[in-house]
């Protein structure tokens, strides 16, 4: 405690502050007028038991929604047993090729032309914008 | 001697021997606070009256994680402002401007009171957060419950405070200003 604050507390302790008899008695009648019957109960919280009783019910009605969601769902087969080696190569469809050189030929032109129209767009809007600086300084100047 | 605490469940059992102790502890730690608060000393004892009317009737909701004084002031803080607030007009015309219970109640001294000159220059609440700070050694997060203010604005308005009375006192006149308060 520095100074200042021992200044404070003594500068504190020099406000009368004696209770008169009068306020004495009026303290006391109010003391006497508190009824019994009017005694604080504490507030009985919510016990935990309700807290697990709720949170029960959210578990099991989410359980009960999860199982109904998935009652019409589709079921789930068992594998097939694994064929012999030979005959999984009948069954299963020879690899294609992509063909890429159609890819990179007939796609091209269709996924590069809106990006150079984008382009030009924002060139002359860069150009626009630049005269309209070029103007506004002029006349600023 | 026993915990505020202690009485508090004895009083919350219904014992009014245990809440009349408790007013017994703080009635005149409570008056000298709302003297600082109020217009009037008759308006003080009132809201002393109020507070611990109150206190009783919501002892139950009292939180121990809180010191009990901290609720406490809490309560007296709310009364001062009752009071305040449901004064009427021709009440408020009644009262001297010139009188103040602060003023009245403060001891002859050989210097300037630093309560009487805070209560000139700071805001209720500043002036109440240096008053628990300072004279009820309450935490800053005791302070910041009493007044329902987050820490963080107690720890700064203290910090002003503090540099704003030391300030005052710096450009204070040597020489008392008021014969009757300053001595």
């Amino acid at each position: 405690m520095d100074d200042f604050e021992r200044q404070l507390k003594d500068d504190a302790d020099a406000i009368d502050a004696t209770v008169s008899p009068a306020l004495q008695a009026r303290l006391d009648a109010t003391l006497r007028a508190l009824e019994p019957g009017s005694a604080p109960t504490p507030k009985s919280r919510p016990g935990l038991g309700w807290w697990w009783l709720s949170s029960l019910t959210g578990i099991a009605a989410a359980l009960l929604l999860i199982v109904y969601l998935n009652r019409g769902g589709p079921v789930v087969d068992t594998p097939p047993p694994v064929a012999a080696e030979q005959e999984s190569s009948d069954v299963v469809p020879p690899l294609v090729e992509f063909p890429l050189d159609v890819r990179s030929a007939e796609f091209a032109d269709e996924f590069a032309d809106p990006l150079a129209t984008e382009l030009e767009n924002l060139k002359s809007d860069f150009e626009k914008a630049a005269d309209k600086l070029g103007y506004d300084l002029d006349r600023t100047l | 001697m026993q915990a505020d605490e202690d009485l508090v469940a004895a009083a919350c059992a219904g014992s009014k021997a245990a809440f009349a102790e408790l007013v017994a502890r703080y009635q005149e730690r409570l008056l000298r606070f709302l003297l600082t608060r109020s217009a009037t000393r008759a308006d003080a004892e009132d809201a002393l009256q109020d507070t611990f009317i109150n206190a009783w009737r919501y002892l139950a909701s009292y939180d121990p994680r809180w010191r009990f004084s901290t609720w406490l002031y809490r309560i007296a803080i709310r009364a001062a402002l009752n009071l305040r607030a449901t004064d009427t007009k021709e009440a408020v015309d009644m009262i001297d401007p010139n009188s103040d219970p602060l003023r009245d109640c403060i001891r002859e001294s050989s210097r300037a009171n630093l309560w009487l000159t805070a209560k000139g220059i700071l805001s209720d609440d500043a002036y109440t957060a240096m008053w628990l700070r300072y004279v009820e050694d309450m935490s800053i997060n005791d302070v910041a419950a009493a007044l329902d203010r987050t820490p963080s604005w107690a720890k700064v308005t203290l910090k002003r405070s503090r540099d704003r009375l030391a300030g005052a006192l710096a450009d204070q006149p040597d020489e008392p200003q008021r014969g009757g308060v300053y001595g």
